[in-house]
């Protein structure tokens, strides 16, 4: 499907237009551009630019035509590629072997059970299909000739078919593929099986050998003849890939990574991104198998999902914690399975020999090498990940470590009470005030740029409780330190917001009730400068968040408190647009307090207000994303009353306008979760009053898309618990469509989903 | 592989009666008369004789000047030969099973669809059968990283870039190879069922 141009097209394809015609002095376009242009991918300027140049070129228009045709001739020729007929052409016939019967199909060859004549034994024949380059399965012979494992099929002989197919006859694996056998096994016996195997990846690992499709359908499980114990055997090294040369760097490595039929959820992040493969790329698919092994689900549900869909999502995926889905999973083994399955590869183990280890040393009962990650250690993955945040995150690495030191100073001041020491405190205590406003800047930053980060809700919250836990020595030493009262206040405020988001109310409260209790001994509530009174309605708006569970009474007056605060700072600072949209924020929640209470005509006329207030701001801050996703916010807010009142097609129109808006924005900021939830919330809207007005297939189609953004939202970070309600809520709609529509089997689908 | 269209085919054979051209039109025919056997409820080696059995009818017929070129494309001349020869195979097998000598399948007893039901089918496997007669002659023409290359990206759907990559070539030369072996099997195409 043609997608929008961007200026990436148009730089690619202007880099794509060469001088091809030689002798002659026009400029013509390659294959490349052509192909693209054909498909609909480029965009109107470079289709003005090539008629132009047609017009003075006919062979380019030609190429035009034929690369069309071509275009047009590509499914046929897959089909002939990919033949539906299974045994066509007959079995292949091979001097010494007897073909028994048809064993599997890949990509490239068919695998067949045949009896070898002499020595008389079973094995496996992988014989290519008809019209493949045979280097593609010399490569594999290659590769298995090096590798000599008991986990691991070994390799009998290789040569030509009658009929001219390379083949190889391998060792016959009688046995079931790993999950099968592991199904309903103990835990530890399950992780044994799993040790097995990623010791013979390991293996191949020493020899260079990266195999780069591991998944479970190619670990099958037999019983050892000589030992009578099973054991795991790896197999299928189709798609395996040699290093250039051994100990190579992991740059270095040659081949590609393609392989993406099917076997999307045991893929790594980078191979599905279409880059390179190496060793720590099959110790995630080792992770992913570990993962499913664990919690009986695999870390990617592939659901109604597209290929290319189940690839950008596996692209962008982060792996949940076992223990977050299954909480009894031992800390240790949470931890090395975490560790596999990095999203990093340089977060990994190196190779599955230090996986096996781990493995080995957990079922051993001894201490493990994998860890959980620190914050710290967290916030320096984000360097390497997020190239708008790594600059901050640098930064307040910097100032958490200054803070370590200052902190030992003024313990040893404190304890020694020298005058010098006294003299050494002054000094550090300078430098931390620098500190302390540096890092308050550096964090605010930092969590406003990890906001394009969909599925760093953890992340943030471990960083921001690092900070609170250095806060907090601080505080210990020098308890009455205004300035670390008021940091501490500012961040315990945030990790209160966090806990919220997350379902934990009762913490969110006693940490709200913490930061409350500090802004009320460093904060005036009768004061006039507006920095301190911002600060002082933000606590209280906060705490009436915190409070809205337990005490609804006390959250009101509070609310109503922040309001009054927020208003008259609007009033005397209208250009300060922080101030603008903090109002517009407690409108909002005053509309819906009108509402609960039937008062419609008040709720309207908060919404209202509060929208001009998000135009105005974003007026005055036009680049910000937050001003922006504040405006679309309100405007949908306004939008979804309207719906329940009289003029609902109007309401509708806004919608849809506003839906546009948002995907504009998004596809700048592609995974900004509130973006993202904001498209969800108008797609579900949207699917409603599609329903309630006899357009059930319309309302389909947006009660799924707002599944999909809601489910990319919770399979990044499961702990989102309005949007797991929400995600409930979509998957509820589909099941009553389809009941509606007569799809009884789509409609249980749908409803064990919203379960 | 020598390359042989089916003009060239049925010319050798109109020649030389005892030509040995019928065994290339057996193997360039026999997989959609297998696969139109076993739609209509035949065993693998059941179709497999209808196959034979519908190719010597064929060279028969064909050596008997029955074949008229302007009554319609050989693959449609072929289609009720075949459609005929499997019948009578279903018929013998129908006694196979009733007397037991053959294993029974209760899909063999379905109802039996009529020709105009199965024609698409038909049409289908016999243009797969070319094209594939027409990627092994490509794949004879060309270079080994051309073909890999247009494997890649065309059959395996890799991205041009990764196919690049794995093959240690420049992009330009990965979508170079693809549109010249899609345009010379356009042409190859064409050439193997021209008229007769």
């Amino acid at each position: 499907m043609a997608r929008p141009p961007t200026n990436t097209d148009r730089a690619a394809a202007e880099s794509t237009a060469t001088r091809s015609h030689e002798g002659t002095a026009t400029i013509c376009f390659d294959e490349e551009f052509i192909e693209r242009l054909a498909n609909g991918e480029l965009d109107e300027a470079s289709r003005l630019e090539f008629d132009s140049h047609c017009a003075g070129c006919a062979e380019c228009g030609r190429r035009f035509d034929e690369v069309r045709l071509n275009l047009g001739a590509v499914e046929a020729v897959r089909a002939a590629a990919w033949s539906p007929l299974d045994g066509v052409p007959p079995e292949p016939s091979i001097d010494g072997y007897r073909i028994l019967r048809q064993l599997g199909r890949g990509g490239m060859g068919r695998v067949y059970l045949a009896e070898q004549i002499r020595p008389a034994r079973l094995v496996a024949i992988k014989v290519m299909e008809p019209f493949r380059d045979s280097r593609l399965l010399d490569r594999e012979v290659e590769i298995l000739a090096r590798l000599s494992h008991p986990g691991i099929a070994s390799i009998h002989e290789a040569g030509r078919t009658s009929d001219g197919r390379s083949y190889f006859a391998m060792e016959f694996v009688d046995g079931e593929d790993l999950l099968t056998h592991a199904r309903g096994r103990p835990l530890r016996e399950r992780l044994a099986l799993l040790r097995d195997a990623v010791a013979a990846v390991a293996y191949a690992h020493r020899l260079g050998v990266i195999h780069r499709d591991v998944k479970p359908g190619n670990i099958l499980v037999t019983r050892a003849p000589e030992e009578g114990r099973w054991t795991p055997k790896v197999l299928d090294f189709g798609l395996a890939t040699i290093r250039a040369s051994a100990g190579a760097a992991d740059g270095s490595l040659i081949g590609w990574s393609g392989h993406v039929f099917g076997t999307i959820p045991y893929m790594s992040p980078e191979q599905s991104r279409g880059e390179p493969a190496d060793t720590r790329s099959d110790v995630h698919a080792l992770g992913s198998i570990a993962f499913e092994l664990v919690t009986g689900r695999p870390i990617l549900e592939l659901g109604a999902r597209t290929m290319h869909e189940a690839l950008a999502a596996r692209a962008s995926l982060r792996a949940p914690r076992l223990r977050s889905i299954s909480p009894e999973t031992p800390p240790d083994l949470d931890a090395i399975v975490a560790k596999a399955l990095e999203f990093e590869p340089a977060d990994r183990y190196d190779g599955a020999g230090a996986f096996a280890e781990d493995l080995s040393r957990w079922l051993a009962g001894q201490a493990v090498a994998a860890r959980a990650p620190t914050a710290l250690e967290q916030a320096r993955r984000l360097i390497r990940r997020q190239p708008i945040a790594s600059a901050l995150a640098a930064a307040l690495l910097v100032s958490i470590a200054a803070f370590a030191a200052i902190m030992t100073v003024l313990a040893a001041n404190l304890a020694e009470r020298h005058q010098a020491a006294i003299s050494a405190q002054s000094t550090s205590r300078e430098r931390l005030d620098a500190l302390v406003s540096q890092t308050t800047l550096l964090l605010d930053e930092l969590l406003d740029a990890m906001a394009d980060d969909l599925g760093g809700d953890a992340t943030r919250s471990e960083i921001v409780e690092e900070v609170a836990r250095y806060y907090d020595s601080l505080l210990e030493a020098d308890p009455d330190e205004p300035r670390l009262q008021r940091a501490q206040m500012g961040v315990l405020r945030t990790l209160s917001a966090l806990s919220r988001q997350r379902g934990d109310a009762e913490r969110a409260r006693s940490l709200m009730e913490r930061s409350h209790e500090l802004a009320a001994r460093v904060l005036t509530a009768r004061t006039i400068d507006p920095d301190e009174k911002f600060q002082w309605g933000y606590s209280l708006m906060y705490l009436a968040a915190a409070l809205r569970e337990s005490d609804r009474e006390a959250s009101d007056r509070l609310d109503d408190e922040a309001t009054r605060v927020f208003e008259e700072l609007a009033a005397s600072t209208p250009d300060v647009e922080i101030h603008l949209a903090q109002l517009a924020a407690m409108l909002k929640r005053k509309a819906n307090r009108a509402l609960s209470a039937g008062d419609r005509d008040s709720a309207r006329s908060h919404l209202t207000r509060a929208l001009e207030l998000r135009q105005r701001t974003l007026e005055l801050e036009p680049e910000s994303i937050a001003a922006l996703e504040g405006a679309l916010v309100a405007r949908y807010s306004l939008a979804h009353f309207e719906l329940g009142g009289q003029d609902a097609e109007r309401a509708v129109a806004t919608l849809v306008e506003t839906l546009a808006q948002v995907d504009d924005a998004l596809a700048i900021h592609s995974a900004r979760r509130r973006l993202l939830e904001l498209r969800a919330q108008i797609h579900l809207d949207l699917a409603g009053a599609m329903r309630n007005s006899g357009q059930p297939q319309s309302a389909q189609d947006h009660a799924f898309a707002a599944f999909r953004d809601l489910d990319r939202i919770v399979t990044a970070d499961p702990q989102i618990l309005r949007c797991r309600m929400q995600r409930s809520a979509a998957c509820g709609m589909l099941a009553d469509l389809a009941r509606e529509a007569g799809d009884l089997a789509a409609a249980a689908e749908w409803e064990a989903r919203s379960r | 592989m020598e390359w042989v269209t089916t003009s060239t085919i049925l010319e050798e054979l109109r020649r030389d009666a005892a030509s040995p051209s019928w065994r290339r039109l057996f193997e360039r025919c026999r997989r959609p008369i297998i696969e139109l056997g076993t739609r209509l409820g035949l065993t693998r080696v059941e179709a497999e004789d209808a196959a034979q059995e519908t190719l010597l009818a064929f060279v028969e017929s064909f050596r008997a000047g029955r074949y008229e070129r302007e009554r319609g494309p050989l693959h449609r001349w072929l289609f009720g030969i075949a459609h005929k020869h499997i019948l009578r195979q279903r018929d013998r097998a129908a006694r196979e099973r009733r007397t037991g000598r053959a294993p029974d399948d209760s899909r063999f007893w379905g109802d039996v669809p009529g020709p105009e039901a199965l024609r698409p089918a038909w049409e289908e496997s016999w243009e797969r059968e070319s094209m594939r007669a027409c990627l092994e002659r490509a794949r004879d023409e060309c270079s080994s990283d051309a073909w890999q290359a247009f494997e890649l990206v065309v059959v395996r759907q890799a991205p041009p870039h990764a196919a690049a990559e794995w093959l240690g070539i420049p992009v330009k030369a990965v979508y170079n190879a693809k549109h010249r072996i899609l345009t010379r099997l356009r042409q190859l195409r064409a050439e193997l069922d021209e008229p007769c």
